[in-house]
């Protein structure tokens, strides 16, 4: 068995969006003979997405300052709302602990997105003519959210979130919160990483390092 | 009656079949992905809890009826029972319509049933439905086959045995789906077991009044309502002077108990002080409260069916328009509250400025097809079952 989970370092941060564009890249964007095919209002689709408002909420939800970049994406919760609001089991989570979608079984009831407290699940219902790039890419008409690119699991490179890889700066850390080596696990042990809501008791495996005042 | 009857079904019936099947071919557009993203339950939900709790309060206020042994004057209820208890029935059928046409990928509904998930409320509807659906069939077959009608005076233990079934079962199920809102910790205007309760006295108010409204059209039709003019103004208004301070109370102390949390008072905020302020005080407090309560004195006072009319009437738009406002401003307030807008990230708010909700032109149509679909139901009933007190089986072998 596994945890995996992952850390956002907001001190390392510049918030570049590479993440978010290789999430789109990854899972979103579909590759057609002539070009790229993609939903209209692309970002907000986009697993990992930016918080670009005004951020007085986040101020005072976290503490932290205004200018901050500040990503939000599925939390990865080991009491998922989601999967208990689904009625076919079609919300699920895997043995390492990743949240997936079953397509086959949604009935597209959407509790899943109102149960999730996050507001990270996204239904896209245009068109898309090109198959998904993956087998966990966003597919119309079906609830969508980050899966940790699941797909990459079993790659020969390692099991990396196409976000990781792409930051530049090393603020995106992944890794299993069962193994006492990995680097997750030591930020978490640390005590510095905080997690969003926890008063809800969905123990997220998503965690953010604040930035130092 | 019979003619004009069947001309009116089958407008009813060509009418409500061209706006359900123009709104499922015209489906959700693109264009709605930003809102069923930011807000995923529209308007068929709110439709949806209307007639479903249509049906269960009817079917409590019937079961009530019978295990207490109401007579009524000179057993009037008793010679309504088969019209009241199709009614009940038949009420589910808009509720079933409505929530099935907003399911995006129905084509997978048998996993309802394949990948049934005990933690799931909205999964033990399905199981609720089924047995509210099958008690209150077995009890319109067993009244239909009654030989003993006159018998009156003596409920047979059986009538009994599935009154109580009908009771439970539409308890269990209002129960359950209020829960199926209740237990979303993500929706601070619904988290609560208050929903139980809520939801049960909602319930009544409304099948009261939908059962009322609709055994009163069939004795004026048939010419029977002038006899019993009294009594059925004077039970409408007993009923409705009753069940209102019961639902105004749990409403109260809703308000009272969101005040002393934010998330939930930024509902009732909205609600009551927001831009849907117009709509509360307007259709909830004034159509819902004052107009019924001033109606049912007058309709008790004066034994005025006209009044009783015009209470069943509002309730039942006030009743919509509660279930609207729960459901649909209850997930606007959630966007809007400082925690969520903290967690939801740029997209929707940002992007869309999600800050009303307008039902696409395909819900509207779905909508209205129910709407339609529910009088055009009701009137079928009529027309092919034995409902009436002296009525025989006619058509059907099974009712012989």
């Amino acid at each position: 068995m596994a945890r995996m989970a992952m850390v956002i370092d907001l001190n390392k941060c510049v918030g570049c969006y590479a993440c978010t564009i290789a999430c789109i890249r990854e899972n979103i964007a579909r590759q057609k003979k002539n070009g790229v095919e993609m939903p209209d209002h692309i970002f907000q689709y986009a697993r990992t997405r930016p918080i670009d408002f005004p951020l007085e909420g986040s101020v005072r939800v976290l503490g932290f300052p205004s200018n901050t970049p500040f990503f939000i994406q599925c939390q990865q919760c080991e009491n998922p709302p989601c999967v208990a609001a689904c009625p076919t089991g079609a919300s699920f989570k895997t043995k390492d602990g990743v949240v997936l979608v079953d397509r086959n079984k949604c009935i597209g009831c959407r509790a899943c997105m109102i149960a999730c407290p996050y507001g990270v699940r996204t239904m896209y219902l245009g068109r898309l003519s090109s198959p998904p790039p993956n087998p966990y890419g966003l597919v119309p008409r079906y609830p969508d959210k980050c899966t940790f690119c699941y797909h990459r699991k079993n790659s020969p490179e390692g099991w990396v979130p196409a976000c990781v890889e792409a930051c530049a700066f090393g603020a995106r850390i992944f890794g299993d919160l069962d193994d006492p080596n990995s680097e997750v696990s030591r930020i978490i042990r640390n005590g510095n990483a905080v997690r969003l809501r926890e008063d809800l008791g969905t123990k997220p495996k998503f965690f953010y390092i604040l930035p130092n005042k | 009656m019979s003619i004009r009857a069947f001309i009116a079904f089958i407008v009813l019936l060509v009418v409500s079949l061209a706006l359900l099947g123009y709104g499922i071919k015209l489906g959700l557009p693109a264009k709605e992905s930003l809102d069923i993203s930011a807000m995923p339950w529209g308007i068929l939900v709110p439709g949806y809890v209307f007639f479903a709790s249509i049906a269960v309060g009817a079917s409590i206020i019937d079961s009530i009826f019978t295990i207490y042994g109401y007579k009524g004057s000179s057993n009037t209820l008793r010679e309504d029972i088969k019209y009241s208890t199709y009614f009940s029935l038949i009420s589910l059928v808009p509720a079933w319509t409505l929530i099935l046409l907003d399911l995006i990928n129905p084509e997978h509904g048998i996993w309802l049933i394949r990948g049934f998930h005990d933690v799931s409320r909205i999964a033990w509807n399905l199981v609720l439905y089924t047995l509210l659906a099958i008690t209150l069939l077995v009890e319109l077959v067993y009244l239909i086959r009654r030989t003993d009608i006159d018998t009156i005076k003596n409920i047979k233990k059986a009538e009994l045995a599935i009154a109580i079934a009908v009771l439970v079962s539409a308890i269990a199920l209002d129960s359950n789906l209020s829960q199926a809102f209740g237990s979303l910790v993500s929706v601070p205007a619904w988290y609560g077991s208050h929903l139980v309760a809520f939801f049960l006295a909602s319930a009544v108010l409304l099948g009261a009044a939908g059962q009322w409204l609709f055994i009163t059209i069939v004795r004026g039709f048939k010419g029977t309502l002038r006899e019993r003019k009294d009594y059925y103004s004077s039970l409408a208004g007993k009923m409705y002077l009753t069940i209102l301070p019961i639902f105004w109370l749990f409403m109260f102390w809703d308000i009272v108990a969101a005040w002393y949390h934010k998330p939930t008072w930024n509902y009732y905020k909205e609600l009551l002080w927001g831009a849907h302020a117009p709509i509360f005080w307007g259709i909830e407090v004034v159509i819902g409260l004052i107009v019924p309560v001033i109606a049912s004195i007058v309709a008790l006072e004066k034994r005025s069916i006209t009044a009783a009319i015009v209470a069943s009437i509002a309730l039942l738009i006030a009743g919509f328009t509660s279930k609207y406002d729960l459901l649909i401003l209850g997930q606007l307030a959630r966007l809007h509250s400082e925690g969520f807008m903290t967690l939801i990230g740029s997209g929707f708010l940002a992007a869309h400025n999600v800050m009303h909700y307008h039902p696409a032109t395909s819900e509207v149509l779905i909508l209205a097809g129910a709407f339609i679909e529910w009088p055009m139901l009701l009137l079928a009933g009529i027309l092919a079952l034995p409902l009436g007190a002296d009525e025989k089986p006619r058509h059907l072998y099974i009712f012989k």
